[in-house]
């Protein structure tokens, strides 16, 4: 044996050799294949296209003149004649015209189920809504006419009357769109109102909701609502005969079984009649919009032909998408010291989009020893304002107990600063004054949140110094949500964000900290206050703007002395674009309003001849 | 009498044939394997039916989703009802796509199961080349090399090379695309879902190659860690027959060394081998989760994970089921091949 392995080391050698002659000869004929492949992928590469600019005849904008009145008695929506806009010479570009966005992930495709960021921004490029919010650049929102060109409101705010545009034709089937789509649309979202359809809940009634004649629909209304212009903005018009055709059984909603959610959540193709329709969905992949060529609305010059929502949401692969032009628009989830990266990546600028949202750190009312009012308020000089804005740079300071840039947001009643001093004070004043070390108050962090540990850690390290402890826990998602079902969660605070749906202060103040919220991540302060709830009520039915702001100061007033929650900072999203291809309005005037909005694909122009600069 | 007995002898040998043992098990396995996942799906934290109606969903429609979904049944029951459906060829909705999960799966399938096909190739060509280079001459630089590549192909996950594969290739040379299966601008319809096969059925030659183009990263990522491992295990198995005694004689009967080493000392090694590449490759339909998100990848094993994080039951409980029958299968594969390799095993003996 021992001979026999001496031989055979004394021939390996000649045998590695012709083993490695006949390896090397493998490896070399599978890197040919492989260049010769790579070759012939370059090869059949059609030749890139040459951006020419074509100019052509214009085409005038087929929106009829119609005269817009103002709603009484909300002042807030002006008379506004819209016009056909003068014609004006456009630019037909040859080549590719498409955008492509990145969210957290893909669309819901059902307008009345989608509510996150992604899916928001899909149903407000895909589908009409009766009105519409419009930002302006200097940062205020007015409701426009949209699919209705007029409305009125009844005397007692209980009947609102909407004269429909005509003409308006859905997507793939080319029907006109009617009242009776209007009215079928409320129905689908009140009946399921899993997505913004919970906005309209509390107020519509079904019974009073009907078609008056083919271009006229009256809402009728369980009570006065102050702010129903906005609320009308969420009504997405969906073609109620496509969507009766593709219902399925069996479903929670009744008589209406799925109510075709099924089969639109399948993205065959969409129901509406807005600037871009589907085209193609690839789950886990994308969603392909192409440009409604018989829009009733106007594009800008040079809007995209094409627009692929996508979800990347890694660094990496972003970078490398952008540096490489195969994506247009990141996510607003992206960790701050990548943005920094991105700026540097020639031509790609960073948006600054300030949305209606604000970081909250929702303290539970009803667990000791937060159920004292005192603890709460020591809790607030207990957070170090400066250094949260350095840990979460997508912050600004806030000043409201809403975001600042809400109408109707008033400042902090009395200064919100980092104090031991007067959190030490507040402490003596409270019930649980020399027993607070029985007590040990849980910040809860999401997993999914990196960096939000710091946060925790930092209330945390100033709460030592006047003796109270403070317990930072890691909570996947999931385990949040479940925790925040119940008011006996074992959690004392938890840190959210989280975004108003229209521009008034009360919207935030409703979300936040109405009753009807309670169980949702929306709240964790669980408080008993009827009386919150009918103030709360009593803002949303006055119909006068004047009034209703003033209204809502005393509720902010209000709701301050209860100190709800430690105000971190108001939210500013940061999204990384190619600026020196894209125009986007919502970049460069500084955005401002609802989360999801700020991607409104008709008003972006794209120039795919100066990308062509940077790809060479 | 004869005929009844010559039956009864085929009947015999159909029930202690291998497969028909195998099969027989694997269902068992794949029944039971339903059993756990579904139990688990149900004690996971979180309220499928308030996750997939969301945080504004009113509690009344909750408790009417939670009743269609059996939701308020005892968990018996509820097995009873899914175990109904599942031999009704449906797997029910799911909570992530508000499907069929039986469309989801059809629809993700081909994506990791392509994947999985490239990464396969990856890795035997590469489990077979290292190995045996590196067993048929130990201690040289090249085996040094290997066990270098090896350990570090270990410690790191196929996430972190798909993040720096993609980072050199894609970002710094730009040699490969760093997302999708295709290319914008390239289509190829869909037959059986595997972008390079539909490619050729249609003769889309531009479609194959980029297809093709778009495999290489990802499934370099997913197929390095695990080359480095097995190609040490056939190394290993290598050294050990080189030294044994049939290998001396058939040295002293003047037969080329490579024909003993790729012949004759390879084949006994694979023995050891292949059972390892063969659950490697099967573990991708559940691992590969992470590369499927850095490159876009519409997989399985994305769905999978997102369906985790939804609490979507039929969801994971379809994907795990497939998950159990690729592990299955393969298994069934490896076990024909290593009878085939090994003569002992077809005849009972032990591996």
């Amino acid at each position: 044996m021992r001979r026999g392995k001496t031989s055979l080391r004394l021939r390996s050698f000649s045998a590695t050799t012709k083993g490695i002659s006949k390896a090397a000869i493998a490896v070399v004929v599978i890197i040919i294949i492989i260049a010769i492949a790579g070759a012939a992928y370059f090869l059949t590469l059609p030749p890139a296209p040459t951006p020419t600019i074509t100019p052509t005849t214009p085409t005038p904008t087929p929106t009829t003149p119609t005269l817009v009145t103002t709603p009484t008695p909300t002042p807030t929506t002006p008379a506004t004649v819209v016009t056909t806009p003068t014609p004006s010479p456009t630019i037909t570009p040859v080549a590719e015209s498409i955008i492509v966005v990145s969210f957290a992930n893909l669309p819901y495709l059902d307008p009345h189920v989608a509510h996150d960021e992604s899916g928001r921004a899909y149903i407000h490029n895909v589908y009409d809504t009766l009105l519409r919010m419009e930002y302006r650049e200097e940062g205020t929102i007015r409701v426009i006419p949209w699919l209705a060109t007029k409305w009125e409101v009844s005397e007692d705010g209980l009947t609102w009357t909407f004269y429909l545009r005509k003409g308006v034709k859905f997507h793939h089937t080319g029907r006109e769109l009617t009242a009776e789509d209007v009215v079928f649309s409320i129905t689908r979202m009140v009946t399921m109102p899993e997505g913004m359809g919970y906005l309209l809940v509390p107020w519509i009634d079904l019974e009073k909701t009907k078609a008056v004649d083919r271009y006229r629909v009256i809402v009728g209304l369980k009570k006065p609502c102050g702010v129903f212009q906005y609320l009308a903005s969420y009504i997405y018009v969906v073609d109620s005969e496509e969507v009766k055709k593709n219902i399925r059984s069996p479903g929670p909603y009744g008589e209406w079984q799925d109510f075709g959610k099924g089969w639109l959540m399948e993205g065959h193709r969409d129901v509406g009649s807005g600037p871009y329709m589907l085209v193609e969905y690839v789950p886990g992949s994308h969603v392909m919009l192409v440009k409604n060529k018989d829009w009733w609305g106007e594009f800008a010059p040079r809007a995209p032909d094409k627009v692929k929502v996508v979800a990347i949401t890694d660094p990496v692969p972003t970078q490398t998408l952008m540096s490489k032009r195969e994506l247009d628009i990141s996510t607003v989830w992206l960790p701050p010291e990548t943005y920094q990266v991105l700026d540097e990546i020639e031509g790609v600028d960073i948006a600054k989009l300030h949305y209606y949202g604000m970081y909250f750190l929702m303290m539970n009312s009803r667990k000791p020893p937060l159920d004292d009012v005192h603890v709460r308020k020591a809790l607030f000089y207990l957070f170090d304002y400066k250094t949260f804005l350095e840990i979460m740079p997508q912050h600004r300071e806030a000043r409201s107990i809403v975001p600042s840039n809400m109408i109707g947001a008033i400042p902090f009643p009395e200064p919100v600063e980092y104090n031991i001093e007067k959190a030490r004070e507040e402490l003596q004043k409270s019930k649980y004054w020399g027993e607070l070390d029985k007590y040990e108050i849980t910040f809860t962090w999401r997993a999914e949140v990196p960096g939000e540990d710091r946060v925790g850690l930092l209330l945390a390290a100033a709460a030592e110094q006047v003796g109270l402890k403070i317990r930072v826990v890691k909570l996947p998602w999931l385990k949040v949500v479940e925790a925040m079902t119940k008011p006996d969660t074992p959690n004392h605070i938890e840190p959210m964000w989280i975004t108003a749906d229209y521009p008034e202060a009360i919207s935030m103040i409703y979300l936040r900290w109405h009753s009807s919220s309670h169980g949702t991540v929306n709240q964790n302060e669980w408080f008993e206050l009827p009386e919150l709830d009918a103030k709360i009520e009593e803002v949303l039915s006055i119909l006068d703007e004047k009034e209703r702001l003033s209204k809502t100061a005393d509720l902010q007033r209000y709701i301050f002395s209860l100190y709800p929650s430690i105000f971190a900072g108001d939210y500013t999203g940061f999204k990384a674009y190619q600026s020196h291809y894209i125009e986007w309005p919502s970049a460069e005037k500084g955005f401002v309003g609802v989360f999801g909005w700020d991607v409104e694909y008709w008003k972006m122009n794209v120039y795919p001849e100066k990308k062509a600069e940077l790809v060479k | 009498m004869k005929n009844r007995l010559n039956i009864l002898y085929v009947l015999e040998r159909i029930f202690n044939h291998m497969l028909f043992k195998r099969t027989v098990l694997s269902l068992l396995s794949l029944f039971g394997l339903s059993l756990i996942i579904f139990t688990l799906a149900r004690i996971m934290p979180g309220d499928p039916a308030r996750m997939a109606l969301g945080p504004r969903a009113p509690e009344e429609l909750v408790q009417k989703y939670r009743e269609m979904l059996h939701l308020d049944k005892p968990i018996y029951l509820q097995y009873y009802y899914w175990l109904t459906d599942f031999f009704q060829g449906k797997l029910g909705i799911s909570l992530t796509s508000f499907r069929e999960v039986s469309v989801d799966i059809i629809e993700f399938l081909p994506a990791t199961l392509e994947l999985m096909l490239y990464v396969a190739i990856i890795q035997i060509t590469g489990t077979l080349i290292l190995g045996t280079l590196s067993g048929s001459k130990p201690g040289s630089i090249l085996d040094g090399a290997l066990r270098v590549f090896s350990y570090v192909g270990i410690c790191v996950p196929p996430f972190v090379w798909g993040l720096i594969l993609q980072f050199i290739f894609s970002y710094i040379l730009g040699f490969f695309p760093a997302t999708e299966r295709l290319s914008p601008s390239v289509q190829v319809p869909r037959i059986t879902g595997f972008v390079t096969i539909d490619a050729m059925i249609t003769g889309n030659l531009r479609g194959f190659v980029d297809g093709l183009w778009h495999l290489i990263l990802p499934s370099l990522a997913l197929a390095l860690g695990a080359m480095a491992q097995e190609a040490r295990i056939l190394r290993s198995a290598m050294v050990e027959n080189i030294n044994k005694d049939y290998i001396l004689t058939l040295l002293s009967h003047g037969i080329p060394n490579y024909r003993i080493y790729f012949r004759y000392a390879l084949k006994p090694s694979l023995v050891s081998t292949i059972p390892v590449v063969g659950l490697d490759i099967a573990s991708l339909i559940a691992n590969a989760f992470m590369v499927e998100v850095i490159f876009n990848w519409p997989g399985l094993s994305k769905f999978g994970i997102t369906a985790m994080l939804r609490k979507d039951l039929n969801g994971i409980v379809g994907v795990v089921l497939v998950a159990g029958l690729v592990y299955t299968i393969t298994n069934v594969i490896v076990d024909i091949i290593l009878t085939l390799l090994d003569p002992r095993l077809r005849y009972g003996g032990e591996r």
